[in-house]
């Protein structure tokens, strides 16, 4: 240091001065303590806001801006990533949910035919017909002329004896030995079970000079009875022929 | 007496108030600090030296102060307030650090 070094009786002197002051202090130290005041209170603040473990409130508005603008960077890096996510979720949501569309229809469609092509068992309302014939009066035309009159009724699905289903392939022979559907033997009593409109399908049978009538005109022996059910079932179904000439053809 | 009863009043202040510190300033009130405590161990050792004066001490606390300010704002508006502020507290330490020297050796003489 520049200053040169004081004697030991300016130690002394050094001494007494501050105990002077500080024991017997001047009008002056007024000021002095004001600004003393002021640098305590100062300090005690920074002491207290350097205290707090804020990292970002001491550090300068640049390295501020500069943190920021990395942040935002990568704000906007994640905000496209986040975009082209949802655009292929929404992709993939769109396409199964379409695709599961398609299905339903395709499976709603698929049971449907199912009814009419005699490939699924069904049920509903309906009428079962019950038919006494002890001298094997029923002739295959008496059987088809029942089929027309239920078809013509709107029988959605028609069954005889429990065992054969009446399909747009079905037709009916007849040999000495009694009828045949399908190639398959019926026996007497015959039962016809069909689905449909109950009224209107009984309506169709009993009408006058309808089937009813027609084979009682035949045999007065035959027995026909027709009762509407609320529910039947159909249980019999058809293995569906693999056509072998027909193809499916662009509808025009 | 008076001073050192200042110095604890504004300790005691600061403790009970907890003023919020304005942003704006938060930058400036360290450097601030340390300019104060620089101007009072100049005055402590010019007053040892027996050449110590109130008005004097008291212009050169705040101008002390001011102009250690100045100096961080000045650098914060050229882009470089982060080093003035470091230069600026580098500057004062070392002026603590030999007016500390010296009061040394008028009190303990060595």
């Amino acid at each position: 240091m520049s200053q040169p070094d004081p004697t030991p009786g300016s130690q002394e002197e050094a001494r007494r001065k501050v105990k002077a002051a500080f024991l017997h202090p001047g009008r002056g130290q007024i000021w002095i303590a004001l600004a003393l005041a002021i640098l305590g209170f100062a300090a005690v603040i920074q002491v207290r806001v350097s205290g707090q473990d804020d990292a970002y409130e001491t550090m300068r508005q640049a390295d501020l801006i500069q943190m920021l603008n990395g942040f935002s960077a990568a704000s906007r890096r994640a905000e496209q990533d986040i975009a082209g996510l949802e655009k292929t979720r929404d992709k993939l949501r769109s396409t199964s949910a379409g695709r599961q569309a398609a299905l339903d229809q395709a499976t709603a469609e698929a049971q449907r035919v199912a009814i009419l092509a005699g490939t699924s068992p069904a049920e509903g309302p309906g009428i079962r017909v019950t038919i006494e014939d002890p001298n094997l009066k029923i002739s295959a035309g008496h059987v088809l002329d029942a089929i027309e009159e239920l078809r013509d009724a709107g029988a959605e699905s028609i069954e005889f004896n429990d065992r054969v289903r009446v399909v747009a392939t079905s037709f009916v022979s007849a040999d000495p030995a009694g009828l045949k559907i399908d190639g398959v033997r019926l026996t007497a009593p015959y039962t016809i079970t069909a689905i449909g409109d109950p009224a209107t399908l009984a309506g169709g049978l009993t009408v006058e000079q309808g089937f009813v009538d027609k084979v009682l005109e035949d045999d007065s022996r035959i027995k026909a009875k027709v009762s509407k059910e609320k529910s039947v079932r159909i249980d019999s179904v058809i293995k569906p022929p693999k056509p072998s000439y027909a193809k499916p053809a662009d509808s025009r | 007496m008076i001073a050192v009863f200042g110095l604890i009043l504004g300790i005691v202040l600061g403790l009970i108030f907890e003023p919020q510190v304005p942003i704006g300033l938060q930058a400036y009130l360290p450097i601030a600090v340390v300019a104060a405590l620089d101007a009072v161990f100049g005055a402590f050792r010019a007053f040892l030296d027996g050449i110590f004066d109130d008005k004097v001490f008291v212009i050169s606390f705040f101008s002390n102060v001011l102009i250690a300010a100045l100096i961080v704002f000045v650098g914060d508006k050229l882009g470089v307030g982060a080093q003035l502020s470091t230069a600026v507290v580098v500057v004062l330490g070392i002026r603590i650090f030999s007016n500390a020297a010296a009061i040394r050796r008028h009190l303990l003489h060595a």
